[in-house]
């Protein structure tokens, strides 16, 4: 046997296995059963490998009892019905994550303080507050030492009088507007005058 | 409920004893080896939900079966625990006495032959011979190369094969 031959021999040790197996692809199939034809070293080795392994197979099964199958069956499907029915005894004493769970309990917490939120924005910016009176009556302002309610009450008067100026302001524009329309009227008495004893001259 | 636990031992029912034998030859004991079909017909039932049906059931069964196996073996080896193999049964069911000696014999010698195998070899040899794993499947259950399986299989024959033709003469 050359040294070709001899690895090819080698080879089919393992690749025989295959063979019996049928997982090997058709090419390869034909090539061993080529040589499985020209080498007796194999053919007689695939022969008593299949004689082993009948041999092998004669061996009865082993097997265990019929009442031992059964409990085997029964105590798992059993254990696995148990499982399922597992009843969580209820405390007295639970705390909210146990009552509502951990996601509920965080969900509503997230909740209310959107709400709180809320709520103090939308009366901070209300526009709609009502403005602090300029003028405050003598009986609340009568609650501190006098001082403060005299210092008040002229603040008061000073915003008083502003106003009260603000009006006489607009009086003097007002009389200004009528101290001019009658200059205005005046001056043209005056150049009328002048026209007259202008045109009476030339005559 | 109780129409899947009839199914399931009508399931397991069909592969009862290949897989029994597969388990008792392997680690060489009843008691353990009746544990470790339990231990494999619980995870086979947890599992179920995992199990692809695009693959063979015996080849999805046998690969549990065969991971149980080894861990049992493992921490036996640990603890140094070793099994006679005299519960592995030989028994001839023939009525002919004397065919039913002979064919006795035979089979205590051919049983005998697998346990001088080494671990890995018997390992691929039984599961080979017990499912209708191929080798392709073998090597994906045992998480061994395919070419390191074959090997294991020959050695694993051949050895059977030597051991047997000694003892004929």
């Amino acid at each position: 046997m050359d040294d070709t031959n001899k690895k090819l021999c080698k080879e089919f040790e393992s690749e025989m296995w295959l063979l019996i197996d049928h997982s090997l692809g058709k090419e390869r199939k034909k090539f061993w059963q080529a040589h499985l034809v020209s080498c007796s070293a194999c053919s007689s080795l695939l022969k008593t490998s299949t004689e082993t392994i009948e041999q092998y197979n004669q061996v009865p099964f082993d097997d265990l009892s019929d009442g031992s199958y059964k409990n085997i069956i029964s105590t798992i499907t059993a254990e696995d019905e148990q499982s399922k029915h597992i009843v969580i005894p209820i405390k007295e004493n639970r705390t909210l994550f146990e009552i509502f769970g951990f996601y509920k309990l965080t969900f509503g917490g997230a909740l209310v303080a959107a709400a709180i939120i809320f709520l103090f924005i939308t009366f901070i910016n209300d526009p709609k507050i009502p403005e602090i009176k300029e003028v405050l009556p003598k009986q609340i302002l009568s609650w501190n030492d006098n001082q403060t309610a005299d210092r008040l009450e002229r603040v008061g008067d000073q915003i008083y009088s502003l106003k009260t100026d603000e009006w006489d302001i607009y009086f003097i524009r007002k009389n200004k507007q009528e101290n001019w329309n009658k200059a205005l009227s005046s001056i043209q008495k005056q150049i009328r005058k002048m026209q007259k004893e202008v045109t009476s001259a030339s005559m | 409920m109780k129409n899947d636990a009839v199914a399931f031992g009508k399931l397991i029912q069909d592969y009862r004893k290949q897989l029994f034998s597969y388990l008792l030859r392997l680690c060489g004991d009843r008691m353990t080896a009746e544990d470790l079909f339990q231990e494999t017909l619980i995870k086979v039932w947890k599992g179920f939900k995992s199990y692809n049906e695009r693959n063979k059931f015996s080849s999805w069964l046998f690969s549990i079966a065969h991971n149980v196996a080894v861990d049992s073996i493992r921490k036996e080896s640990a603890k140094n625990i070793v099994h006679s193999f005299e519960d592995v049964q030989t028994i001839a069911g023939d009525n002919n006495p004397h065919k039913a000696f002979v064919e006795k014999e035979t089979n205590e010698l051919v049983m005998a032959a697998v346990n001088t195998l080494s671990e890995k070899q018997k390992q691929v040899f039984l599961l080979r011979q017990h499912s209708d794993m191929t080798f392709k499947e073998i090597s994906e259950a045992t998480n061994q190369p395919l070419n390191t399986v074959l090997g294991h299989m020959h050695y694993a024959v051949s050895g059977i094969r030597k051991k047997l033709s000694k003892e004929y003469g």
